[in-house]
């Protein structure tokens, strides 16, 4: 059968797929010892996702340096494509804040490109310092970070509410 | 049902950043899958689709020179496409709204909002696992149903054609 949108709608239930819904894998899958075993590969000390996550906090500064020069040249894209990178690497690198910040960042100048209008290059500088601050202060996300956080999404809000009723 | 294990499946991560794909292969490694390909991108994992059997897929959204979407789509509605129907899982730091519906318009199965956490990817294979949804095929769109509820008390307009009572197929 073609797969290919048709004018009329139905409804397929596949029945030979998908394989996972074989029996066993469910039980397999709700077994606590699977859940605490991706736990302990997610977080622990010796395993290989550490050693991840601890390069995705050396590359956070090459990010966070690349997105600072970008500044200098107001390139908005290569802003939005380094801070969508941070968002994506500092939040599996125990970096919240960071993740947090970076990802009100993105959703700024997301929402500043759909509306074909130029940023707010001070909004952006401010959000910038507040990735890199965070980025190196391991403990930001317990003291400051998520108050940082917090405050430039009201500001995020606020810009973009101007925006809209605009 | 057939009888199968986490380890007999086979997993595809499409990711251009080759840390996180060793982060979501680390992870599914852990769940149980012993069987875990791996492509950075879009058009690098079609390739392998077309060659390789492959029971669930997590992709990224931005990859060159095919992101997830485009995949997604092919997947769905190439005549070349070996399996419309495994599930895809969309693992992405990209949550603005427009993007999570294009991503689901295109026919992603689940979308998962990065940092990535073992809680997070349970459900989502779960939900694949334990609740199927049917797939719908229609003017503009072939892939999971969309609609996530059959929400009885709805008085709002239905808007496909054959709502009341669709046409099943089963494959």
């Amino acid at each position: 059968m073609s797969n290919q949108p048709s004018g009329k709608c139905i409804l397929i239930q596949p029945g030979a797929y998908p394989v996972l819904a074989a029996a066993g894998i469910s039980k397999q899958l709700r077994d606590p010892k699977v859940a605490q075993a991706a736990e302990c590969a997610l977080d622990g000390g010796a395993s290989a996702i550490r050693g991840a996550a601890l390069v995705y906090i050396d590359r956070l500064q090459t990010h966070i340096n690349r997105m600072q020069a970008a500044v200098a040249t107001s390139d908005f894209d290569l802003i939005y494509g380094d801070a969508h990178e941070v968002r994506g690497l500092a939040g599996n690198a125990g970096l919240t804040a960071a993740a947090r910040i970076a990802g009100e960042l993105c959703r700024y100048l997301d929402a500043m490109g759909r509306a074909n209008a130029t940023p707010d290059a001070t909004l952006v500088q401010l959000h910038l310092k507040a990735v890199v601050r965070a980025a190196r202060a391991e403990d930001e996300t317990t003291r400051l970070g998520s108050t940082v956080a917090e405050v430039l999404a009201t500001l995020v809000n606020k810009k973009l509410a101007e925006i809209n009723a605009s | 049902m057939p009888d199968a294990s986490i380890e007999s499946l086979r997993a595809l991560v499409i990711e251009d950043n080759a840390l996180m794909r060793a982060l979501i292969r680390s992870v599914l490694f852990a769940l149980g899958f012993k069987n875990v390909r791996e492509a950075k991108s879009g058009e690098d994992a079609f390739t392998l689709l077309c060659e390789e059997s492959v029971d669930l897929i997590l992709t990224d959204l931005s990859m060159t020179p095919v992101d997830g979407i485009a995949f997604t789509h092919r997947v769905r509605t190439s005549q070349e496409s070996p399996n419309p129907y495994v599930p895809i899982i969309m693992v992405t730091g990209h949550t603005e709204r427009h993007r999570v519906e294009a991503a689901r318009d295109a026919g992603v199965t689940e979308f998962l909002a990065k940092p990535i956490t073992v809680q997070k990817l349970l459900l989502r294979v779960l939900e694949i696992v334990e609740r199927p949804r049917a797939f719908v095929r229609c003017t503009s769109y072939f892939g999971p149903d969309r609609r996530r509820r059959n929400d009885e008390t709805h008085n709002g307009p239905r808007r496909r054609k054959d709502d009341k009572q669709p046409q099943q197929v089963f494959v």
